[in-house]
């Protein structure tokens, strides 16, 4: 890469802002232009695309009546038709409810070769006659929601509805769209409230006309791929449908003459058909006369023959009925003797039953006995059982008792031995004892005796022992005689014991002896007492069980007989029982055998009565059959007398018919002839009617309309917008050159040719335009067509949109940017190079202060501070950049002010229009059908009713409006005849749009709306025509009048029968509602069903919703148009404050270095920028306000007429915005200017 | 006792990408009040620099920078611009004159945002263009234009002159004029004036001389017998 490409790109990158804002600029310009100018194209494209793929129509040929296929054919023969389709179509009203709703029933067109293909939304198509599928509506009342049944009223039509279709009920099956109703408008109607409220298309066999009613025709531009909307097809179409009326004149006087020709033929006919006629009813009438005598003939040979019938028929008839008389009779006995059988029969079971019932007791009763008796010797047994083991007890109990008694007898005869034992013990105790005791004594007694003398001795020895002396021998010897005296008592003593002791021991021992016999005799006697007790007790025992014993004994016994006794009894019973049952049966078989008897006596006699009868009845048959066959003779001939005579008959009805027939259908013939004849002479002046799809689709000249009114926008909103970029660039680019001088003086010295140093500013503005003149188109083309389409959604029902973009709008605009940067730069560096290379180099000198023209004007001057002179100089001193900028924020502001002000001129419009022009509430729609009383009256009825405020009749109706020339027209006028002056001061304000002075309807002049005026250069006391209907009357302007919505011409009555010269039948009635109006649906309902003079009675709540829906579609972009203006003013603003800035860069630095603080300083820059801004506001509140009007005054729709005045908060809401982005672009810019180094000061001057 | 203006190892580096320049390299100098000071050196050698952050148009990277006991190295950015505001008169090479604004409006510039400022016209006066204080920078020659810079400066009452090669874009006898006036200045007025030169005969003429070379002060001498204006040449 050379040298000179990278300086290039290092410019780009050194100074990326400037580069960015060049490049945003035009993306924005470009943008904006291209995308709002693609909206229009894209809005044609789509709607020629889907009217293309639905084969929709572009004309339509209507005839008062009809066409035939020959039309057809003839149709088919002319230049540029690509397809006929004819089709049949009828307006009908469809009543449910308080609902009664016009509808337009279509043909539904055959999907390949049809015309006006319908779009299915939902459901299927229709299969049967009475299916039927309806078109789609904004909101589709519920009472056409699939599935629910349209039946026709039988009034719908003046002609018999029966003859135009033939079904008059179709079920509801599918939602469609028509290509014809893409604004969700289904037009208008001649009958009903002549609003359509729906279309619905049914199955083509269903309509019974015999003629078409239509046709629909295409135009080969589609194949040519001419755009519906073009001129090419504008002309194309109107010069085929020039041809198409005067092809129709050609066939129209066709019919005509084909239809008199018809009317004389059948004329002719007539005349010959009545001669035939009276002819062959002369030859009838003889006919019948014959005929009549031999039927008088043949009755009177049927009289006789009755008679001989009639006796033979009685003799018969009485035979027989004495033979039955007799069978009757033996039957009744037959009957009595089975009445008695059957008597016997039933005595009979009647007796065997009894029979069976008594014996069937006795046995029972018996068998019971039979059960007691066997049951006591059952318990008779084991009572015997039980006294056997009584016995076995019993006699164990003794054999135990004689044990016992054994035992104690052994024991007693112990005790007795022991006894005896005791006492020979006892003996020879007391004997003993006895004997012992003496010898003892004795023996003691000896002792005793020896023992005194001893004593009585020593008691010597001591007496003279006493005497003598202790020491003598004497006394010594007396001593020992005395010792031995002593001893010799102890020895006596001793002995006495001894004594004493041995008789006390033997009586011991035998007493001894004598204790233990009587212990063991005591023990004995105890054993014994107790075996004596216990004998005693058995004893007793056994004697009781012996007692019982005896009676078990007794017990069984009387048992025993007992049974004895039941047994017997029982047995006699039995035998009883048999005898009688014996007795029962041989009586009943007694009675049985009788009964059988007797039966068959009946059954023989039976057989006689049966016999008898057979006899009867063959008698009897013979005897019919014959009187049959003489009856059948008398009815055959009477038949066919009744035959001949039923013909006669017949024949003189047929008669009488023929010649009635005869009669009507002459006198038909002669109706039909005559009405074909008034027909004829009504459809004389008869024509074609061709029609565009301007006529035909309803609002498709809106859709075109809003599609140019768009392209209105387009044509000054984005030129405008790319004109301010286009300026700023060029400003810029101009700016950079500016810049790059001494660069450029470089350059050149160095040799570079002029091209060469040009080139790089044209690449840097190449570069810059082309990327952002491909960005910006390629996202506003996605955007902005999008939005804007999507607000008029709610008023066009279109597929999604296609987009188009117009390559001559962006090859242009693409052109204009490079033209501001590249073609700028071009011409500025020119400009430069041409002064001589040196001077290049040398800094330019700067531009000369000089004192400008406010310092003249010395006393505001000095009233100046220093600043604002300062500012005031800076501000004039660079004129260029000064007005750069003031114009750039100007168009920004002129932008932003359009904007607001076209959304201020929707927004009260309609308010304007409902509060001050319109006062009705309600809007009545009345049946023309009734007098001018009948309606008068419904009219007291409503002022009476406390929830009207005031009412008004008047006659409305839409009509055209023609300048005097007819050169210019108005359509979607009304023209209005309010009845009398004092309520229609209350419903309507007519007032000046300027002045606001009142007007007053005269009878010399119509009131139009401003509307009119303006479009059609109305002005007072000028002449107009107003089409109504189909005629045209001449009217004089008497006023002008301020009105938003809808254009009316207001005449009063007596202007109105002036001007047509015909009376004034009243159609409406507007009313203002009071406050006591709380429920509007039920007010509607009643006055629907109480007044029949009422068809349709509506609120203009809805009116004012629809035109709210449309004017918020509008809104929408307008809002587009505010947010892109801001943008640009935004981005404008940016620019042009950087390069002011970075043109100061120096004086900046200088400053700072004097010491200015940042404030100061900013406000040095800011002061000047605040001034160009509320300048630029000020110019741009003016431009904004023409190019306001001008938008205002291209947008408007016919309908609707906006707000004139741009009010002062559009001003104020532009100021507000474009200066709001004057602050926060400087805001953003004091960062900048606190980044300028003060070092730049010092460097020399580039 | 510091000097009226002492520097104290005061670096200034600039980083260039990756590449760090010392512009002024650890410089220590002192200048006396009311002295004419002339700071010389060859293109590059740092004194703009150096000037540059005297006047507090710049920021040192390191050291102190005493004036009349002030450390202006050390100062706020707000305290700078009223450094700026009341101590610094500036006087540039390209005179810097606000080409919209009339030579005694600039002056007045100057002045408006000065407190304790001089008369306008005392000032003009002084330095010569009475006549012409009505006029347009673009209408005056090239001296008058320095001179009107140099009133501007001067009405400010500053403690500080600086003239940054106020001579550099004129020629040799406007040249003279010009250092005659700042001579004169700081003769009469006893106003510390500090120019910057690369002409070595304008030495001559200061009380003291800084040489500067390659970012560092080479020497710093006081010249006791400043040379007249009009007996220098070069």
């Amino acid at each position: 890469m050379s040298a000179h490409f990278k300086d290039i790109f290092r410019e780009i990158k050194k100074n990326f802002g400037r580069f960015m804002s060049i490049l945003l600029i035009i993306a924005a310009g470009v943008g904006f232009f291209v995308g709002v100018k693609a909206t229009a194209p894209s809005m044609y494209l789509t709607a020629n695309t889907y009217f293309n793929d639905q084969k929709m129509m572009d004309m339509e040929i209507l005839s008062t009546v009809g066409f035939s296929d020959d039309d057809v054919e003839e149709i088919k023969k002319l230049d540029h038709v690509s397809r006929v389709v004819p089709s049949y179509s009828v307006d009908l009203i469809f009543k449910e409810g308080e609902n009664s709703d016009v509808i337009k029933v279509l043909a539904c067109p055959d999907e390949n070769d049809g015309i006006n293909i319908p779009l299915l939304r939902s459901g299927r198509m229709p299969q049967y006659h009475n299916e039927c599928v309806v078109v789609e509506n904004d909101a589709i009342d519920e009472i056409y929601e699939i599935g629910k049944v349209i039946r026709f009223d039988e009034n719908s039509s003046e002609e018999e509805l029966s003859s135009i279709l033939l079904e008059d009920t179709f079920e509801v099956v599918g939602v469609v769209e028509l290509p014809q109703y893409f604004s969700y408008n289904f037009g208008t109607s001649s009958i009903g409230n002549g609003e359509i409220s729906n279309v619905i298309l049914i199955p083509e066999e269903n309509f019974e006309y015999s003629r078409y009613t239509e046709m629909y025709l295409t135009v080969d531009c589609a194949e040519n791929g001419i755009d519906s909307f073009s001129d090419e097809y504008t002309s194309i179409v109107s010069e085929l449908s020039k041809k198409l009326e005067s092809l129709g004149e050609v066939q129209y006087k066709a019919f005509l003459d084909e239809s008199e020709q018809q009317i004389k033929d059948a004329e002719s006919e007539y005349n010959e058909g009545k001669k035939d006629a009276d002819t062959q009813l002369e030859d009838a009438k003889k006919e019948l006369e014959d005929a009549k005598t031999q039927i008088e003939d043949g009755y009177k040979q049927l009289a006789e023959g009755k008679e001989e019938y009639d006796s033979a028929s009685k003799s018969a008839k009485e035979q027989i009925s004495s033979a039955e008389r007799q069978i009757q009779e033996g039957k009744s006995q037959l009957a009595d003797g089975e009445t008695q059988l059957a008597q016997g029969y039933a005595d009979y079971e009647e007796g065997r039953h009894e029979a069976d019932t008594q014996l069937g007791s006795a046995r029972t009763e018996l068998d019971s006995g039979w059960s007691e008796y066997y049951s006591g010797q059952a318990e008779y047994d084991a009572a015997y059982d039980e006294y056997k083991d009584a016995i076995q007890t019993y006699e164990d109990g003794q054999r135990e008792y004689e044990s016992a008694q054994a035992e104690y007898d052994e024991k007693l005869n112990t005790f007795n031995a022991l006894d005896e034992g005791l006492s020979a013990l006892e003996a020879e105790l007391a004997y003993f004892e006895n004997a012992s005791f003496i010898i003892n004594n004795e023996e003691i007694s000896i002792a005793e005796d020896a023992l005194r003398q001893t004593e009585n001795a020593l008691a010597d020895a001591e007496a003279e022992l006493a005497t003598l002396d202790p020491e003598s021998d004497e006394y010594s010897a007396l001593l020992s005689t005395i010792d031995y005296l002593n001893g010799e008592i102890d020895y006596y003593s001793t002995r006495i014991d001894e004594l004493n002791q041995s008789g006390s021991a033997t009586s011991d021992d035998l007493k001894m002896e004598v204790q233990r016999y009587r212990a063991q005799l005591d023990e004995s006697k105890y054993e014994l007492d107790l075996a004596e007790i216990q004998l005693a007790d058995a004893k007793i025992q056994l004697e009781e069980g012996k007692a019982q014993l005896d009676e078990a004994s007794d017990d069984l016994a009387s048992a025993e007989s007992q049974l004895q006794d039941g047994l017997s009894q029982l047995e006699s019973s039995e035998q009883e029982y048999q005898v009688e049952s014996e007795k029962a049966s041989s009586q009943l078989e007694d009675a049985r055998i009788q009964l059988e008897e007797s039966e068959r006596k009946i059954a023989d006699s039976r057989k006689e009565l049966g016999d008898a009868e057979v006899q009867l009845s063959q008698e009897k048959t013979r005897a019919e059959k014959e009187l049959s066959e003489a009856a059948e003779k008398i009815s055959d001939s009477e038949v066919q007398l009744a035959d001949a005579e039923k013909e006669y008959q017949e024949g003189i009805r047929e008669y009488e018919d023929a010649v009635a027939e005869v009669e009507e259908e002459l006198s038909s013939g002669m109706h039909r002839i005559q009405n074909a004849r008034n027909d004829f002479n009504e459809i004389v002046a008869g024509k074609w009617y061709v029609l565009t799809r301007d006529d035909i689709v309803v609002n498709y000249s809106n859709f075109k309309n809003d599609a140019m009114r768009i392209n209105a926008i387009a044509d000054v909103f984005p030129v405008f917008f790319l004109l301010v970029a286009a300026l700023v660039c060029l400003t810029t680019m101009s700016r950079m050159v500016d810049e790059q001088r001494t660069q450029m003086g470089t350059y050149k010295a160095l040799g570079y040719t002029p091209a060469q140093i040009i080139m790089k500013y044209v690449i840097y503005a190449v570069i810059a335009s082309i990327i952002g003149s491909i960005i910006g188109p390629i996202l506003c083309v996605q955007v902005l067509p999008k939005v804007i389409l999507n607000a008029y959604s709610r008023l066009y029902a279109l597929p999604d949109i296609m987009l188009t973009v117009p390559y001559d709008m962006y090859a242009i605009s693409v052109v204009v940017a490079l033209a501001c940067t590249a073609l700028v730069a071009i011409i500025a560096c020119n400009k430069e190079l041409k002064t001589t290379t040196a001077s290049l180099m040398r800094p330019k000198s700067p531009k000369a202060g000089k004192k400008i023209f406010l310092e003249n004007i010395t006393p505001l001057w000095n009233h100046f501070s220093f600043f604002q002179k300062l500012t005031a100089r800076n501000l004039l001193r660079y004129k260029v950049r000064f007005f750069m900028t003031v114009i750039g924020i100007a168009g920004c502001m002129a932008l932003v002010v359009a904007g607001f002000g076209l959304n201020n001129a929707i927004s009260p419009m309609l308010s304007l229009q409902y509060n001050e022009i319109e006062h009705d509430d309600v809007v009545v729609t009345l049946d023309k059908n009734y007098t001018y009383d009948e309606i008068d009256g419904l009219v007291d009825c409503l002022r009476n009713d406390g929830r009207i405020d005031t009412c008004l009749l008047n006659y409305k109706n839409s009509c055209k409006v023609y300048d005097k020339d007819e050169l210019n027209a108005m359509e979607d006028t009304y023209v209005l005849v309010p009845q009398n002056e004092t309520d229609s001061s209350v419903i309507f304000t007519f007032r000046d749009p300027k002045t606001k002075e009142g007007l007053t309807l005269g009878d010399d002049g119509a009131i139009i709306t401003d509307k009119l005026s303006r479009k059609l250069g109305l002005n007072i006391g000028d002449d107009m025509v107003v089409k109504i209907g189909e005629d045209k009357y001449s009217m004089k302007v008497g006023g002008v009048a301020e009105n938003y919505l809808n254009n009316y011409v207001y005449l009063s009555p007596e202007y109105y029968e002036k001007v047509t010269g015909g009376e004034i039948k009243y159609n409406s009635i507007l009313a203002r509602e009071s406050e006591t109006m709380t429920d509007r649906d039920r007010f509607s309902s009643e006055m629907l069903s109480d007044n029949e003079e009422i068809i349709l009675i509506y609120f203009t709540d809805s009116v004012k919703n629809t035109v709210d829906e449309t004017m918020k579609s509008m809104k929408m972009v307008v809002v587009v148009m505010i947010i892109c203006a801001g943008i640009l003013a935004f981005i404008v603003l940016f620019n042009l404050t950087n390069i002011n800035l970075s043109e100061r860069v120096r004086e900046i630095a200088t400053v700072k270095v004097l010491g200015f603080n940042h404030s100061e300083t900013n406000m040095l820059i800011f002061r000047e920028n605040f001034v160009m801004s509320v300048i630029g506001v000020l110019v741009g509140c003016v431009l904004g306000y023409f190019m306001a009007q001008y938008l205002i005054s291209t947008v408007e729709v016919n309908m609707v007429t906006f707000v004139r005045d741009v009010s002062f908060t559009c001003y104020l809401y532009s100021a507000v915005i474009t200066l709001g982005f004057t602050i926060i672009v400087n805001l953003f810019m004091t960062r900048k200017i606190r980044d300028i180094s003060m070092v730049e000061s010092l460097k020399a001057i580039e | 006792m510091k000097s009226y203006i002492e520097f104290e190892n005061v670096k200034k580096t600039y980083k260039m990408g990756d590449t760090e320049i010392k512009a002024v390299d650890g410089v220590d100098f002192n200048i006396e009040k009311g002295e004419l000071a002339v700071i010389l050196g060859a293109s590059g050698a740092g004194k703009t620099t150096i000037l540059n952050m005297l006047g507090g148009i710049d920021v040192v990277t390191s050291g102190n920078i005493w004036v009349d006991g002030k450390n202006v190295a050390g100062l706020k950015e707000k305290d700078l611009i009223l450094y700026r505001r009341n101590d610094i008169g500036f006087v540039f090479q390209f005179y810097n004159l606000i080409q919209n604004l009339t030579a005694k409006e600039n002056v007045e510039l100057a002045v408006q945002i000065c407190a304790n400022h001089l008369d306008v016209d005392e000032t003009i006066k002084s330095v010569g263009l009475e006549a012409r204080k009505n006029n347009f920078p673009t209408q005056l020659s090239g001296g008058e234009q320095q001179r009107v810079a140099i009133a501007r400066a001067l009405a400010k009452s500053p403690k500080l002159l600086l003239c940054d090669e106020p001579t550099g874009a004129l020629d040799y006898v406007t040249g003279k004029m010009i250092l005659e006036l700042l001579q004169e200045t700081c003769i009469n007025t006893g106003m510390t004036v500090v120019i910057i030169t690369h002409n070595s005969a304008i030495a001559q003429i200061a009380n003291r001389v800084i040489r500067v070379r390659s970012g560092k002060v080479e020497s710093n001498v006081i010249n006791d017998n400043p040379m007249k204006v009009k007996d220098i040449e070069w």
